[in-house]
């Protein structure tokens, strides 16, 4: 059941009537009717695995029992060990196994040997590599002593499980979604209206920016020795602006639809291509994913502390981690490696953490030197993008090495001008609403209402018209 | 909770107020009916969308696969007669390529179980298109019964299509002298007129290609292996150029690569025991094109009857050089 389908735009309104309608009591009967939509929502995907899900949510819940009852710091230890291994067992062995076994064949093969590994025909459990990071955080927090376990098994699962982060997050913490699952919610209509106007966004994002974009940026990486080099750099400035389309799409969705159930969910995107550096752009990009590798391993590993050549290396691990978080391919971990080093810089000169407010704050136009920074920072992560799309790393260097060539002069076959309108009209409403939370939080709010509904039309519109068939969202497969 | 509701449902309304004003509009500017819906959005191309439609129900023992080369260029009472059968389906649609060919093929082998299947080529067919088909929905739409379409219409919606492809049907059904013509013949084949056409000058003059790609001769090669293994007689007919293009194109035809691409696909054909016959080794008159690489109705049966009578010699042997005019 996708975001952007007729059975979701169906599931969505019963829940929601049921929920504020129907049992709108005490948190526990709000919580048990969530939790039961958001099973019947991951069961649409895949019945069988909702067993896998059960089972880990239930081994983090008592783990974190254990941990927090443990007087012992060995025991403790033991238990935190226990659900690392086990979760960290059951995402290694669906999602990396037949990596990990291609791979030593193919040491081996290269050491002379002649190996008879076989692969093993494994489907990926959706969102596993996001349930597992929630329920991490949470056993990491319980065995630092952040937070206290919670008792109750449903508000547990509900904090694991909730549908709209379920698959592809933002990955919550413990800390921030576990207090507002603990208490009933009442409902707002500001926050509700809130959330529909971003589902709004949301869905604009994906079917008419990132869906367009797909179709020109797959066609052009499919079929990139029959293109010039300038179509081949037009095909990888869509797709820079499909994946952010696509994941910032469903950032926005889940968002909205958690705000129409009385939740705040941590932010996922902050208007990433208007950074003026690489590291900002990492505060900026998937944010909940960021920020769980800088708690959970950078600062352990030492953080900026330390020698250079300790930042160099903790710095290193968290971009390598990173790529390999989101698949089994040489190319992802490429790409960690590529925007590690596109950070050296400011770990060098110490400047990781200047920019962070957005460019040209209560500006209508950022400086010169802003508007070359975003530039430079917006190519070098188009750069990066090719080997997140590529299929493989010598394919990517191919791709590289055919638009650095002679043809990138030539007129691109492949532009079509409807789209780069539309990519224009998109990013002028980002860079308009950037000091919100999300583009079009603040548009029109102080409009008379039929100017202000004209706005929501002409996106719904939009949405409507470019509506095909539904495409699955990127970060579904990771 | 009840303002919340009654904003929503009073959005859903003015939406829906501007949305019938927009569709009225558009109504009023194009003037058409319901009757001229588009087919169903099974691909991007309207033309396989078309083909579809038309073929839906059908059954045949003899099919012709392709893009306009199968669809323009083979003339169906030549095939009949040749092949002394009525049971005889063109399913050839503008832009398909080898890659398409295979997909369908192995689709509509599924449903018809031909005898014998019929590819007119070109140089064309080996291009990378933007074609994409809806191969999942593509069986059980051919399957489907008549009053069953409307569902693929539901399922399929896409607003750009239809708002881009309303009334179309009449234009391509109704005007002869253009290249978008669709007035199938009972077999699913066009024929364009050989006295009145709308050319264009720059499609007389282009020879229809410009980069052939790699993996298309693989298709090729899939599509004569599913043939042989499914007990499938190829019939591959190398459709020409027009005479004048030798002369006239800019830049010129690249005669080598024209070879080139000639014997590879040849080879792919014969080496799975099917016949390959190749008009190139005619000289084809410009007066019985509409372009480049298109025949019009005497040249489409003038073409076919040729292939037919070469397939005889290659059979006997022996080989033959004539000029039609």
């Amino acid at each position: 059941m996708l975001f952007n389908s007729f059975s979701f735009a169906l599931f969505l309104p019963i829940v929601f009537i049921l929920y504020w309608f129907i049992i709108n009591k005490t948190h526990k009967v709000q919580n048990v009717l969530l939790l039961a939509a958001s099973y019947f929502f991951y069961g649409c995907w895949d019945w069988r695995f909702l067993f896998l899900l059960i089972f880990s949510t239930f081994l983090d819940f008592f783990t974190g029992l254990k941990i927090y009852h443990s007087t012992s710091p060995l025991n403790r230890k033991i238990w935190l060990i226990i659900s690392v291994t086990v979760n960290l067992g059951f995402l290694v062995f669906f999602k990396y196994f037949n990596f990990f076994a291609s791979s030593f064949a193919e040491l081996l093969q290269s050491c002379g040997f002649k190996p008879d590994f076989a692969t093993l025909t494994i489907i990926l459990p959706v969102g596993i590599s996001f349930y597992t990071f929630h329920g991490l955080s949470y056993v990491f927090d319980i065995y630092n002593k952040k937070i206290e376990p919670t008792t109750r098994w449903i508000d547990y699962s509900l904090f694991v499980s909730f549908f709209p982060l379920l698959i592809a997050g933002p990955i919550e913490r413990a800390t921030h979604l576990l207090p507002q699952v603990e208490v009933a919610r009442k409902f707002n209509y500001n926050k509700a209206v809130d959330g529909l106007r971003q589902i709004l966004w949301g869905l604009f994002n994906k079917i008419v920016i990132a869906d367009n974009c797909a179709e020109y940026a797959n066609n052009i990486f499919n079929n990139s020795a029959n293109y010039s080099g300038s179509t081949l750099l037009v095909g990888a400035i869509l797709f820079a602006f499909q994946i952010y389309g696509d994941f910032s799409g469903y950032s926005n969705i889940a968002l909205g639809v958690a705000r129409l159930f009385g939740f705040e969910l941590l932010r996922n995107f902050a208007f990433p291509y208007f950074s003026r550096s690489i590291s900002e752009f990492w505060r900026r990009w998937h944010i909940s994913l960021s920020s769980w590798f800088k708690d959970y391993l950078y600062i352990p590993l030492g953080g900026s502390k330390g020698t250079t050549l300790n930042k160099i290396r903790n710095t290193f691990a968290i971009f390598l981690v990173s790529g390999f978080w989101h698949g089994a391919n040489w190319t992802f971990i490429f790409w960690g490696g590529l925007n590690a080093l596109f950070i050296m810089p400011s770990v060098f000169k110490k400047s990781s953490k200047t920019n962070l407010e957005i460019v040209a704050k209560g500006k209508l136009l950022p400086s010169a030197k802003d508007a070359m920074n975003i530039l430079l920072t917006f190519l070098l992560t188009v750069f990066a993008w090719i080997f997140f799309r590529a299929e493989s790393v010598t394919y990517a260097f191919h791709y590289i090495a055919h638009i650095f060539s002679v043809t990138i002069f030539q007129k691109p076959e492949q532009l079509p001008i409807w789209l780069v309108i539309f990519i224009g009209i998109f990013m002028l409403i980002e860079w308009l609403g950037r000091e919100q939370q999300y583009a079009i939080a603040a548009t029109g709010l102080k409009w008379k209402r039929p100017f202000r509904w004209l706005f929501y039309f002409c996106i719904a519109f939009s949405i409507f018209y470019y509506a095909g068939s539904e495409q699955q969202f990127i970060y579904f497969q990771f | 909770m009840k303002t919340f509701l009654k904003n929503i449902f009073l959005f859903f309304a003015f939406s829906l107020l501007l949305f019938i004003c927009i569709l009225f509009c558009y109504v009023l500017k194009t003037g058409v009916t319901i009757h001229e819906i588009p087919p169903p959005y099974l691909s991007n191309s309207y033309s396989f969308n078309d083909k579809v439609l038309f073929s839906h129900n059908k059954k045949a023992d003899i099919l012709a696969i392709g893009s306009s080369m199968s669809l323009n260029n083979l003339d169906s009472h030549t095939i009949i007669e040749e092949l002394n059968t009525n049971s005889y389906l063109n399913i050839g649609a503008w832009g398909l390529c080898m890659k398409d060919c295979f997909q369908l093929l192995k689709i509509y082998t599924a449903i018809h179980q031909p005898k014998t299947c019929i590819i007119s080529s070109n140089l064309t067919d080996f291009e990378q298109k933007m074609i994409n088909i809806k191969y999942e929905g593509l069986k059980d739409f051919l399957l489907s019964d008549t009053n069953q379409i409307y569902k693929y219409h539901l399922k399929y919606f896409n607003a750009r299509y239809y708002s881009k492809y309303f009334g179309y049907s009449k234009i391509v059904k109704q005007q002869k002298d253009i290249y978008e013509f669709l007035g199938y013949d009972e077999y699913g084949a066009v024929l364009f007129d050989s006295l009145h056409f709308n050319k264009s000058i720059y499609r007389w003059l282009n020879p229809g290609f410009e980069k052939l790609h790699e993996n298309q001769y693989v298709y090729l090669d899939s599509i004569s292996i599913f043939c042989k293994s499914n007990n499938i007689q190829l019939l591959f007919f190398q459709s020409p150029f027009r005479a004048g293009l030798y002369k006239e194109s800019v830049p010129r035809l690249n005669i080598a690569k024209i070879n080139e691409h000639i014997q590879r696909v040849k080879k792919i054909i014969t080496d799975n025991g099917h016949e390959f016959v190749n008009s190139n080794n005619n000289t084809w008159e410009d007066n019985l094109f509409v372009d480049g690489i298109h025949f019009n109705s005497i040249g489409a049966k003038l073409y076919t009857e040729y292939c037919f009578k070469q397939l005889k010699l290659i059979n006997n042997k022996t080989t033959s050089k004539t000029t039609f005019n």
